[in-house]
């Protein structure tokens, strides 16, 4: 198998189908938020965005947003930014576990299960109903203006929508403490000029850059080019460990081994179902161990 | 020899690590070091699911066991899947289980993570589509603990796995009575048993067992 057609056979396991449990529990998740918001706020828009909205959704990353923005003089939520972020996220408390992002609110069940969901409140910032204002908790400012359309537009017209869904799998394999925003914009940057060229040839060209500028590259909100501060989202702990896995990656690559970055192609057609795979595992453990709780 | 120093440390425990873990990496957060990235279910070479996961190691380490998270929102965090609800960590192994299979009172962290923490994701793996938990699960809490001891000394009277701690803890000779309640001395019944818990169960895990077992917690 060739490196392209590696890349692209991880992208085909990556690809969540339209009918498939996870897109059905995101329609009902998102219905039921909604419904909820409604019982509080006749009034705000409430769209969608997230990876469906930019084309790079994939299978071990898919979220949703629900974007929440309230007319630019409409106090219904609360008069400040704040107030509109704390007094929505009290409201989503009664139905959900809510984890606080710096402009968002995860939603995930009472147990704590994720529901692959973020709320982001807001204000239109005029009449136009364009931009808008977040609350940030975190950073020097405390708020973010903002324009969901510019984004997704940004993402989905970006040319290399195949090299951001790796992209993605990367920070989400690895776990990495950059947010997938700002990688996104890094990434959209790095490989402005190699948009025609292949898939390997594109991430190779990613992580080598990567592992060359993370220390110093700080990208710019399409958004709002000049005002939003991306640069306390690439902390010294956060480049530096951009700075590793790239290298890592990039040194990988060089060795021809592709699979230590985005992992083996997951096994199709044997027709095994995931039960009798998991017992297979479990038969090949030599020494077997029992879970405790405290 | 000196313990080396935190980069040395770092270096040496991310080189074992990236060999057999690709996807998973080291960083350092105030002043502990933490394992981030995805965990492998695996059987053979082929990846039957991924786990987020974050697992610190403390400072006593490898003389402690490491703690380990799931980060990606996929276990409920209750104890009937052995999440530990006051701080969300998993409870992948009974630590005192886990250091009577050992040769000494080390951990190896690939050892760690090829055995117990893959297990412990296999299993939630297979709860997940409605099975049991492969190799069976200890009682939570101090009953484990019990348990766990009660099953060495190949007994179920109440006292038994309290004593055998204790024994471990002093410096007792071999004429007391076997805490396992056969009235034999301890160098004629469970006399091995008892070194042997001395030298693989380091004493804080000893005493924290005992704690369990005293105030049923």
């Amino acid at each position: 198998m060739t490196p392209l057609e590696y890349l692209n056979a991880i992208l085909v396991s990556q690809t969540l189908k339209e009918d498939g449990e996870e897109f059905k529990d995101l329609r009902k998740h998102r219905e039921d938020v909604e419904k909820l918001l409604r019982t509080k706020y006749s009034t705000p828009s409430i769209r969608y965005g997230g990876s469906k909205a930019k084309g790079t959704m994939i299978l071990e990353a898919y979220d949703l947003d629900i974007i929440c923005y309230f007319d630019n003089g409409d106090t219904s939520a609360g008069d400040s930014l704040e107030d509109i972020y704390s007094n929505v996220r009290k409201l989503l408390e009664n139905d959900y576990h809510v984890v606080p992002k710096p402009s968002a609110l995860r939603l995930q069940s009472p147990k704590q299960i994720d529901f692959h969901i973020d709320v982001v409140p807001g204000r239109f910032t005029d009449e136009s109903k364009s931009d808008a204002f977040l609350y940030r908790s975190s950073g020097e400012k405390k708020r973010l203006k903002t324009n969901l359309d510019v984004h997704i537009a940004h993402v989905r017209d970006s040319g290399v929508r195949d090299a951001l869904k790796l992209v993605k799998l990367w920070r989400v394999r690895n776990q990495l403490a950059v947010s997938n925003f700002v990688l996104e914009l890094i990434a959209i940057d790095l490989l402005s000029a190699k948009k025609k060229d292949d898939l390997d040839k594109q991430m190779t060209h990613f992580f080598a850059e990567l592992a060359a500028q993370a220390d110093t590259i700080t990208p710019k909100d399409p958004a709002n080019p000049e005002g939003n501060d991306l640069s306390d989202a690439l902390n010294q702990m956060v480049r530096g460990e951009l700075t590793a896995l790239a290298a890592r990656a990039s040194g990988r690559i060089a060795d021809k081994n592709w699979e230590a970055v985005f992992g083996p192609v997951p096994a199709t057609g044997d027709g095994e179902e995931k039960p009798a795979q998991l017992r297979r595992a479990v038969e090949a453990v030599t020494t077997p161990t029992k879970p405790w709780s405290r | 020899m000196t313990a080396p120093a935190p980069a040395e440390r770092m270096a040496a425990l991310e080189a074992e690590l990236v060999a057999d873990y690709a996807t998973l990496h080291l960083v350092e957060q105030a002043g502990t070091l933490r394992i981030r990235g995805s965990f492998p279910v695996k059987v053979g070479e082929q990846v039957l699911t991924w786990f987020r996961v974050e697992i610190a190691l403390p400072a006593e380490f490898p003389h402690a066991l490491p703690i380990v998270w799931e980060t990606g929102g996929r276990i409920p965090r209750v104890p009937e899947r052995h999440i530990n609800t006051a701080d969300g960590s998993a409870c992948v192994v009974l630590p005192d289980a886990f250091w009577m299979s050992q040769d000494r009172a080390e951990v190896s962290l690939l050892e760690f993570l090829r055995g117990p923490v893959h297990n412990f994701f296999l299993g939630q793996a297979l709860v997940e589509t409605g099975q049991p938990w492969p190799f069976g699960e200890w009682a939570h809490g101090a009953s484990g603990v019990r348990e766990h001891y009660a099953a060495l000394l190949g007994t179920s009277a109440p006292e038994a796995p309290a004593q055998l701690l204790r024994f471990a803890l002093q410096q007792v000779k071999g004429h007391r009575s076997c805490p396992c309640g056969s009235g034999r001395r301890l160098r004629k019944c469970h006399g091995d048993l008892l070194r042997r818990i001395r030298q693989r169960v380091p004493a804080d895990a000893l005493r924290q067992a005992l704690q369990r077992i005293n105030t049923g917690k």
